[in-house]
């Protein structure tokens, strides 16, 4: 011990300088660890917040008595059979009661436009009438205020009882409302738009988006 | 049982598959099942083709929703019609001008049709209806075609 006089202070000054990175080091983690910090908690304060507007919109909902939104959920089925008479458009599905189908739930094809609706659901099958089938009738939206029932014709579809058709234009988007839900499918566009002197309504073709039904597929909102 | 009524028959079972099938959608403009009624009526005797078209119209019609089964009354209708023609004008022609008065009686079958559907389902578009006759006429006419050729090609290799 004696040999060596400077061994407990060249002990210390080696700790002392082994410990300054780590002591720099941790306070560069500490620093990172607070500002983490810090953003989880403006994170969490932002849900509780959303959270509040969630609960103040579900109020208000039920003050106004409108329906509530609910969430909706998508069904993949593929078509059987076809209707064998070329003046129908209509076919029969893969999926039933059983599978949660329902009468009036609405078809899409892959990219979210409309395909049709389903009239009839047995316990393993359904079927389903496309857009541009004579008996398909829903309401569908030109723009924000123009509204009409969207009627099949083969061709495509027609727009009918449209009373203020004067901003309407070829080539707007006609688009239609999902019941019970805020979401919103594109259905066509306006391909023709006329009126006759003698009648009260407008008379809008429509250009669906879908209409040679080549794919198999179809996609029921739920 | 005849072999030309099986043929016949398994030729007809086809055509409305495909009806059912739709392979290429609704692209094709056509019903492959009332070309079938066409072959049943060339091909086969009066009492045949008309069971076999009554036949074909009631499995036509239970993929329809109406309670009332109109095909399997306008097949056998289409039957005797063609039946009835074909006496009257084809009987003792050249094989010619009996090809070319098929084609005209084919052509007015498809053009009743065209009236008869557009009137049950109270849709009526000239445009489409026209484009209906003429696709359906033409697949018959290749048909038809490709039948004979079979039919050629099946007598010279026996």
């Amino acid at each position: 011990m004696g040999f060596f006089p400077l061994k407990q202070p060249l002990k210390a000054l080696f700790l002392f300088l082994s410990d300054k990175p780590h002591f720099l080091a941790k306070s560069l983690y500490q620093q990172k660890n607070q500002n983490l910090e810090s953003e989880n908690l403006a994170l969490k304060l932002q849900i509780k917040e959303l959270e509040h507007f969630a609960h103040e919109n579900q109020s208000l909902r039920k003050a106004l008595k409108l329906a509530e939104a609910k969430g909706i959920s998508i069904q993949a089925a593929d078509i059987i059979t076809f209707s064998p008479t070329n003046w129908r458009r209509n076919a029969f599905l893969n999926k039933g009661v059983n599978d949660n189908v329902n009468i009036g739930d609405i078809a899409i094809d892959e990219n979210a436009n409309l395909l049709g609706k389903i009239v009839d659901a047995g316990n393993e099958t359904s079927q389903i009438f496309f857009a541009d089938d004579p008996e398909f009738k829903s309401t569908a939206f030109i723009g924000e205020h123009t509204f009409g029932l969207l009627s099949g014709n083969l061709t495509g579809a027609k727009l009918l009882y449209v009373e203020d058709g004067e901003n309407i234009n070829s080539g707007d988007t006609v688009w239609m409302l999902i019941p019970g839900s805020q979401l919103i499918i594109d259905v066509g566009k306006v391909r023709n738009v006329q009126k006759n002197d003698n009648s009260l309504f407008w008379d809008i073709e429509v250009s669906l988006f879908t209409r040679k039904h080549i794919s198999k597929r179809v996609f029921l909102i739920q | 049982m005849n072999i030309k009524i099986i043929k016949v028959t398994l030729l007809c079972i086809i055509l409305l598959l495909f009806d059912l099938i739709r392979p290429l959608g609704y692209s094709l403009n056509s019903e492959l099942a009332i070309l079938g009624i066409f072959f049943l009526a060339y091909n086969l005797d009066l009492n045949h083709s008309l069971l076999l078209a009554a036949f074909l119209g009631l499995c036509k019609d239970s993929f329809s929703l109406d309670r009332f089964s109109f095909s399997a009354i306008e097949f056998p209708l289409l039957c005797i019609l063609i039946y009835n023609l074909s006496s009257l004008f084809i009987f003792n022609r050249r094989p010619s001008q009996a090809m070319f008065i098929k084609s005209i009686i084919v052509f007015f079958c498809l053009l009743l049709h065209a009236v008869y559907s557009s009137l049950l389902n109270r849709v009526f578009d000239f445009y489409w209806s026209l484009s209906f006759i003429f696709q359906s006429y033409l697949i018959w006419f290749m048909i038809n075609y490709c039948l004979k050729q079979l039919v050629i090609y099946e007598k010279t290799r026996n």
